[in-house]
């Protein structure tokens, strides 16, 4: 592979990589027996992406906290430093908000919105259903509800956003109404890929995903009633009913339902000359506002393809039902002092972030990002129901879940 | 919408379910034809011709031309229902007033497939053609021509009590699992399915019948197990006929073995009663108990064959249209009937072809008029076929067409040659990519095509594709081939097959207004039934007046060869006492009703329960006398069990008047724990750091910001070719070379600045030739600033272990110094400044950054 380089250029590179090699091969791949200092350099790697500095007093300091058996300390303050906001939490949060699950996006609200909170300790669970978002403190351009270029500003000139990113109320930035915010769900960069086109369901699946850590397929239950399934979901696919009874069912009988809260929003585009609605804005249809297909407040996606089984549930309005607090579902834990049904987004985003799941789930990314791994061993799940449960202590602070997670995966007796 | 009669003294209750308007059935004004006249009778050679007194009302012209004319020859009625024959005299010669008034009597045009004239005929009675339900579908054809002429809009259903059964008894799950454990989950669940369907499995997907908890995978089973008939359990069906994941090359034998293993878990149950807490209604079976709700209302005048599929067995397709010569169609190759009683055909890549000579009926009607119609009922079984995808073709082989109805993709494609066409019927007319019009479920879908309007696409009532208005009026149908053959499913060649199901085909020799399709459309396919669940017994006594009895009404059909419909439910109470003078009965009291679902066979159907959650109170207030009370909207699905003439149907209530059920906590399996990842598959200890991650250590470790110009450029260069996970066994050749240039990049940026390189290299004589600037002094400056930003120190002196160690890693960079300076005192200008470059690159960008 060297062969296209020529001359100085080659020795160059050449040398350049067998150093890099070297190295890499050097390096002990154990820090079984390692001690406070190794397990501070690895500490503010872990949850910075980057060494402490080597000018600074950051390593020694977290070194006298692990010594003095205060680790939680020392990572408290390694999570000081603007790489745990600028490199591990936007990269964290950053496959949320989009399809592909992919971290090459641009900063936009919802990354800023996560991080935001994240720094301030707020109750975490309200990143589905609060209304809030962060944007830069005198950033120019503003925010606008029609682009990124708000955030993309912020990324440009590379600002840090533990001291740029102020939270403000949603409802005032954007303009919906405050009873029609739900957190990071009702950011444009969540509306742009989960509310585009389609049917809303995504934004519901993708939800699931990345704030329960289960997909559609572990959610699967045939037993619950289909009432409520739209007509656009064909009940004989390819002309056999046993693949919506055995299949499809099982995950829209649940879904559909609670997708329900989300009928009265839409990605409004120009899918003509903007496909990917670089330039598109949320809308949400208030009690004034009908659509002109439906007659009702509801958009016309949830009606489209209704001749595909017309005793399909034909979708009136924005009320939602966890039809999963029943049956295997009901292990997500949820919060039964909640009702189990309500109106909007905001209610249905809530009763996610009040399950066991959902808190579990976020212990479980921040102990990935940490540990590098998923939970393998029962020691490693017995640490993620202890990080739950400083999570629940700690007012649902996700600061705690970095804290232990990364000084569980420090190396060394920790 | 509805409108009721109730023939007093009988037990029957009248229910007008569709508009039944009756208009021109008397003497009224001249028979208004707004059909085609059809053709003259051909059997044979032969045509009857009547020749008796003319007929005295507008109803009798109708009688004669739609049916007496089809009925009377020597070959069908006429040799035994002629005058001086056997009565009726239906068929009689001499008088058609008289032969009219004869056929009244076996006639029901408000529901012509019920008339006694049919009936009798699909019982085997003297049928013309090689199947009796051929006959009695010609017949109900011409029937409802007559009815349709005479203005009769729609039927009329009448709704009699069903006979009062319990429901039976039924083999229900016993409580316990360990006949289960024996027989299914240890021997074959845990054994071949674990991998996946348990929450440890190593690709976990539901349902977790496979789970290690016996209870938790029995709860799991249950919904894929029919103890009833084994063999169809879903999960004997899935390896059967889906070849999931079978676990020897045999799947045939996989699921046999694992129906066996089913059979001997249900054999050592016995059979239990209904549970006497359940709130339920009497039973029904839909063959026995079901009332036919005929299909009427179908516009079809100018039908010139049409296929419903009904007969469900043989090698022929035959045509009822009643238009002669029928154009049956011979099956070839892989086509099959539906299974359960379902009307259609299942093309598997092969095809239903009528015989050329037969065919050219279809050129002769069609040419005749200049424009015809393809309707049909279909389900293509995927949207990846294209060619286009045969569904119906009147060709001669694959480039040569009088019409075409096909799939490419999500699309329908209609090919219609006309003068303006070349002979394969190009340029075709197809719905839009766009708008994904074709889906892989039941649409009725139709082509039609005339001068004026060119060609039209109907998807589900709605148009989907039409000639541009420029295109119209233009091409004519005067270079049909009448030598092409009607096939479906493929080319007559047996090329561009389409798989899917046709339930149902009719091709007409008119163009069909939109609004007629429209109403084709509503009235459906297939056969449906109206099943009465009698309910009076939970009631209170003075609930409903005394004397009537209470029903939920549901409109049942099945839906495919796999699951019933149930629609429409309907509270409902009937009188049978009622006369015509005396008034609907309504409820007395307020009627709680909430949880129907649907028991099959004595237990409740395991899924499928949409209406679960219905909950209303019926009242006077709602109820409306004559009517009754809709309960739903929605439509379920109820897996078939034993086939439509066996399976027994029933439903319960959480709540039906003041009877009530207490449905139990449902059982909620334990929270699964997965297995510990055995040793050997643990993931490594430590990781690598990942593309921003790198950036961010780069410029820490050199003091250049990320948003340099050069070294933002290059990262955005390389980006997507830096590590993306930590997992350091992900750790491939290209990331390497990705974090070089970025390193490369940074100390370029670092060295080309004499502020940057002076604080990390402070003294350092960059303008110096090599072998002075790399002096033992110059060198330790350069090898031990890299040395400290990458193993670090405390201010008390303690080194960092984790990672190399400053004189390993001086030892190296004092190496790759020598090798960069090997030219001596030649070497060129600038070889200094590259040998930082280098030798800062190497370092910064080796494993003592990248690995954490």
């Amino acid at each position: 592979m060297f062969k296209q380089f020529r001359g100085r250029g080659a020795r160059l590179r050449e040398a350049i990589t067998k150093v890099a090699l070297i190295g890499l091969l050097g390096v002990p791949c154990s820090m079984a027996h390692a001690g406070p200092l190794e397990q501070a350099k690895r500490l503010h790697e872990r949850l910075t992406g980057v060494p402490p500095d080597a000018n600074g007093d950051a390593l020694a300091q977290m070194q006298q906290y692990i010594a003095n058996d205060n680790a939680r300390a020392a990572a408290y303050l390694a999570m000081d430093n603007d790489h745990f906001y600028d490199v591990t939490l936007v990269n964290w949060a950053a496959p949320w908000t989009n399809r592909d699950g992919n971290v090459f996006v641009d900063f936009n609200d919802y990354i800023a919105t996560v991080v935001g909170m994240v720094r301030d300790e707020a109750d975490f669970r309200g990143v589905l259903f609060d209304d809030v978002i962060y944007v830069g403190r005198a950033v120019s351009p503003a925010y606008n509800n029609s682009d990124n270029a708000h955030y993309e500003a912020i990324a440009e000139r590379a600002l840090p956003l533990q001291t740029t990113l102020e939270r403000r109320v949603q409802s005032q930035i954007t303009g919906l109404p405050s009873e029609a915010t739900a957190g990071v769900l009702t950011t444009r960069a969540a509306s742009q890929a989960f509310f585009k086109a389609g049917t809303n369901r995504a934004q519901l699946r993708f939800t699931l995903m990345n704030h329960l850590c289960r997909d559609l397929e572990q959610l699967h239950d045939v037993t619950r009633p289909p009432d409520r399934i739209r007509q656009d979901v064909s009940r004989s696919p390819g002309g056999d009913s046993r693949a919506f009874l055995n299949g499809c069912m099982g995950c829209h009988n649940g879904m559909d339902p609670l997708a329900q809260a989300f009928a009265y929003y839409n990605y409004n585009y120009d899918p003509d000359n903007d496909p990917d609605g670089l330039n598109g804005f949320l809308e949400y249809n208030q009690p004034d506002e009908l659509d002109p297909v439906t007659g009702t407040r509801v958009q016309e996606k949830y009606l489209i393809n209704s001749t595909t089984f017309k005793l399909g549930f034909v979708t009136p309005d924005d009320k939602w039902d966890n039809y999963w607090r029943a049956g295997a579902n009901a292990n997500l834990g949820w919060d039964l002092t909640l009702p189990s049904g309500g109106h909007g987004a905001k209610s249905m985003a809530r009763e996610l972030a009040y399950s066991d799941a959902f808190a579990s789930c976020q212990a479980t990314k921040a102990f990935k990002a940490m540990c590098f791994r998923e939970p393998q061993t029962s020691d490693d799940r017995t640490h993620i129901t202890a990080m739950v449960s400083n999570f629940q202590t700690a007012n649902y602070s996700a600061k705690s879940l970095f804290a232990d997670a990364a000084v569980y995966c420090m190396g060394g007796d920790n | 919408m509805t409108m009721y009669k109730q023939p007093p003294r009988l037990l029957i209750i009248v229910l007008v379910l569709l508009l039944a308007t009756i208009s021109g059935c008397s003497d009224d004004s001249a028979p208004v034809n707004h059909s085609n006249p059809p053709p003259p009778v051909v059997k044979d050679g032969d045509i009857i011709e009547y020749k008796g007194p003319n007929p005295t009302s507008a109803d009798v012209q109708r009688f004669l031309v739609n049916v007496w004319s089809n009925l009377a020859t020597q070959e069908r009625c006429g040799a035994c229902h002629a005058e001086g024959g056997q009565a009726p005299q239906f068929a009689r010669r001499d008088d058609i007033d008289a032969a009219y008034s004869q056929a009244l009597t076996i006639v029901d045009l408000q529901a012509p497939s019920q008339s006694r004239m049919v009936t009798k005929l699909a019982a085997g009675h003297n049928c013309w053609r090689e199947e009796a339900s051929v006959c009695a579908d010609t017949l109900t054809t011409w029937l409802e021509a007559w009815a349709s002429a005479a203005g009769v809009e729609g039927n009329v259903i009448v709704l009699t009590p069903p006979e009062v059964k319990v429901a039976g008894s039924s083999l229900a799950f016993p409580e316990d699992s360990t006949e289960f454990a024996e027989h299914v989950h240890t021997p074959y669940l845990l054994e071949h399915c674990a991998d996946c369907h348990s929450p440890s499995g190593s690709t976990p997907q539901q349902p977790y019948f496979a789970d290690k908890s016996v209870e938790a995978a029995y709860e799991a089973a249950k919904s894929k197990l029919n103890l009833s008939a084994p063999s169809r359990s879903r999960m004997v069906v899935r390896l059967r006929e889906e070849s999931h994941n079978c676990w020897t090359a045999n799947c045939d034998a996989d699921a046999d073995a694992l129906a066996a293993a089913i059979a001997a878990f249900a054999g050592n149950l016995e059979p239990t009663e209904i549970d006497d807490a359940l709130v339920t209604s009497n039973a029904l079976q839909l063959g026995p108990d079901g009332l036919v709700a005929s299909a009427g209302g179908r516009i079809e005048p100018n039908v010139i064959a049409k296929y419903e599929f009904k007969t469900g067995r043989g090698q022929w397709a035959f045509d009822t249209s009643g238009q002669d010569p029928a154009l049956d169609l011979q099956l070839r190759g892989d086509v099959d009937w539906l299974d359960g009683g379902v009307w259609g055909l299942r093309f598997l890549g092969g095809r239903a072809q009528a015989p050329t000579a037969a065919s050219a009926k279809l050129h002769k009607q069609i040419t005749f008029t200049g424009e015809y119609t393809i309707e049909a009922w279909v389900a293509a079984a995927n949207v990846t076929q294209e060619g286009p995808a045969r569904i119906v073709s009147y060709s001669g082989g694959d480039l040569s067409r009088n019409f075409t109805l096909g799939q490419t993709l999500y699309n329908y494609d209609f090919l219609n040659r006309t003068t303006d066409t070349d002979l394969n019927a190009d340029p075709r007319l197809s719905t839009p990519d766009a708008d994904e019009a074709l889906q892989a479920t039941l649409q009725h879908v139709v082509a039609t095509f005339n001068i004026l309007d060119g060609r039209r696409i109907y998807v589900n009532g709605n148009l989907a594709a039409s000639d541009d208005v420029d295109m119209l009026g233009e091409g004519s149908l005067n270079n049909w081939d009448d030598t092409f053959a009607l096939v479906l499913g493929a080319e007559t060649s047996a090329m561009y097959p389409w798989l899917g199901t046709l339930r149902f085909l009719a091709i007409h020799n008119r163009a069909l207004a939109a609004q007629d399709v429209k109403a084709n459309y509503e009235v459906g396919v297939g056969e449906k039934f109206y099943l009465l669940f009698r309910v009076t017994d939970s009631l209170e006594a003075d609930a409903i007046p005394q004397g009537t009895d209470a029903y939920i009404v549901f409109e049942v059909e099945p839906f495919d060869s796999y699951s019933y419909l149930f629609a429409n439910p309907f509270f409902y109470l009937l009188d049978p006492n009622k006369t015509s003078e005396s008034a609907p009965p309504v409820p007395l009291t307020d009627i709680a009703l909430s949880g129907i679902r649907i028991g099959i066979n004595g237990r409740e159907a395991p899924m499928g329960q949409a209406f679960a959650n219905v909950s209303v109170t019926v009242s006077a207030s709602n109820y409306v006398a004559g009517e009754g009370l809709p309960l739903s909207s929605v439509g379920a699905l109820i897996p078939i069990e034993q086939g439509k003439e066996a399976d027994e149907f029933f439903l319960t209530f959480d709540r039906l008047g003041s009877a009530s059920y207490s449905r139990p906590a449902e059982f909620r399996p334990p929270v699964a724990v997965p297995e510990a990842t055995s040793e050997a598959g643990r993931a490594a200890d430590i990781g690598i750091k990942t593309f921003a991650e790198v950036n961010a250590s780069l410029a820490l470790m050199t003091g250049v910001p990320i948003t340099h110009p050069a070294v933002r450029e290059t990262y955005r260069k390389v980006e997507q070719q830096l590590p993306v996970d930590e997992n350091i066994e992900g750790f491939l050749p290209a990331h390497h070379m990705g974090i070089t240039q970025l390193s490369v990049a940074y100390c370029n940026a670092l060295v080309a600045d004499a502020s940057l390189r002076s604080n990390a290299f402070d003294g350092f004589d960059f303008d110096a030739a090599p072998s002075q600037a790399f002096m033992p002094a110059g060198r330790a400056m350069i090898v031990d600033s890299l040395a400290n930003v990458l193993v670090l120190t405390t201010p008390a002196g303690a080194q960092v272990e984790s990672g190399p160690s400053k004189a390993m890693l001086a030892q190296r960079l004092d190496a790759l110094i020598d090798q960069m300076v090997s030219c001596g005192t030649n070497c060129p200008a600038g070889t200094t400044q590259t040998t930082v470059t280098a030798v800062c690159a190497a370092a910064l960008g080796s494993a003592a950054m990248l690995v954490q």
